[in-house]
């Protein structure tokens, strides 16, 4: 009956996983270099963050990817950045989206109400550290020299750096420590294990 | 029996990680780029080649090493930072890519930089550049967008984090004027 249990555990797992990677996100660029077309932009005031209730005070700049994805990239006067990534899913069935929701995504019927095109969206919050007196795209800062205008002339790196097929990534730089330290903890609780049995037999 | 069977399975989960990070530091399609002219930068001029990198804030005083993409592999060195030759020059405009391991040493303690912090790159000829740091983020390692060339002077300097190293940590810090 336990290994029957097991098993059942294995196979619904391997089914609920097979349902979150059914849902494709598609990439979305970061607010450290954004990308697109520059749509809003605020150096200040008071903004809304979707999923979040209250008002944020701080920079506020919102990027068209391409028909699908927007980015927008707040930055609060106290240094906390947040990004929202926007995704329009006109074609997402109800348990995609509920699988999307158990994942930390927040559903909006319609973006219209946030400034968007009058289609369902899903969005997506993500914290980052900014510079609040060093906007991304320049304006009203004693930095204003400093702004962050990469968005601006990116609109067709922007279509080539969300080509799928190849992998892409930034260079693994981890220590192989961990890679050394894995194999140890391994080595060392077969031992244990061979230890353990061993002793189980004598008793 | 069943103390021992626990040892068993810890052994196979850690010698399942030991693959996966095993795998990830050395496979070559984790660092492969479809169009690497993305990243590479017309303004790229070696004469003015970065050759130190300071960052106060973190004590971080490190030689930069020209490093490049072969094959789909991105050169590393433990002796100091990378810099991405093909990168945008230090001084001009465009994006400049720099990365190192995240050990004590090297680049270990980039997570404690802040936005306002002050890094200085030295370059061949012994010029000084200052830039400012403008957001600190840990992203994805397909998130390739940060290493895309600007229209603005800039560096971007970034080394592993997060879980079993799955993540990314990127500083982007932009050029102070004189």
């Amino acid at each position: 009956m336990k290994k029957g249990l097991v098993f059942t555990s294995l196979i619904l797992f391997l089914f609920s996983a097979k349902i979150v990677r059914a849902v494709e996100v598609p990439n979305f660029p970061t607010c450290s270099n954004p990308q697109g077309v520059l749509k809003v932009s605020f150096d200040s005031g008071v903004h809304g963050i979707v999923g979040n209730p209250g008002e944020f005070q701080g920079a506020d700049h919102v990027y068209t990817v391409d028909d699908a994805r927007t980015v927008q990239c707040f930055c609060s006067s106290d240094g906390t950045g947040i990004q929202t990534n926007w995704w329009k899913v006109s074609s997402l069935t109800q348990d995609e989206i509920q699988t999307l929701k158990n994942l930390g995504w927040t559903f909006i019927p319609t973006g219209s109400v946030w400034g968007l095109q009058d289609a369902p969206y899903m969005a997506q919050n993500i914290t980052y550290s900014c510079n609040s007196g060093n906007t991304n795209n320049g304006g009203g800062s004693s930095n204003s020299s400093n702004s962050n205008s990469g968005g601006s002339v990116l609109s067709s790196a922007a279509s080539t750096s969300s080509s799928t097929g190849s992998v892409l990534g930034l260079a693994y730089t981890g220590g192989t420590w961990m890679v050394g330290l894995l194999a140890i903890l391994s080595g060392l609780s077969f031992v244990l294990g061979i230890f353990a049995r061993k002793r189980h037999a004598r008793a | 029996m069943n103390l021992s069977r626990l040892f068993f399975f810890l052994s196979f989960l850690f010698f399942i990680f030991f693959v996966v990070v095993f795998y990830q530091q050395n496979s070559p399609q984790n660092i492969t780029f479809a169009n690497s002219e993305n990243i590479l930068s017309k303004n790229s001029d070696q004469t003015t080649a970065p050759t130190g990198i300071i960052i106060p804030s973190i004590h971080v005083w490190l030689p930069v090493y020209s490093a490049s993409i072969n094959n789909g592999n991105w050169e590393t060195t433990n002796k100091g930072v990378s810099y991405l030759s093909g990168s945008a020059a230090i001084g001009g405009s465009g994006n400049a890519i720099f990365y190192g391991h995240d050990w004590p040493n090297l680049l270990g303690n980039l997570k404690n930089v802040r936005p306002g912090d002050t890094i200085q790159i030295i370059s061949k000829t012994g010029d000084e550049f200052f830039y400012e740091v403008s957001t600190v983020q840990e992203v994805n390692p397909t998130d390739v967008s940060v290493l895309a060339q600007t229209t603005d002077s800039r560096v971007t300097i970034y080394t592993c984090s997060g879980f079993l190293d799955t993540k990314r940590l990127v500083v982007v810090a932009l050029l102070r004027k004189k």
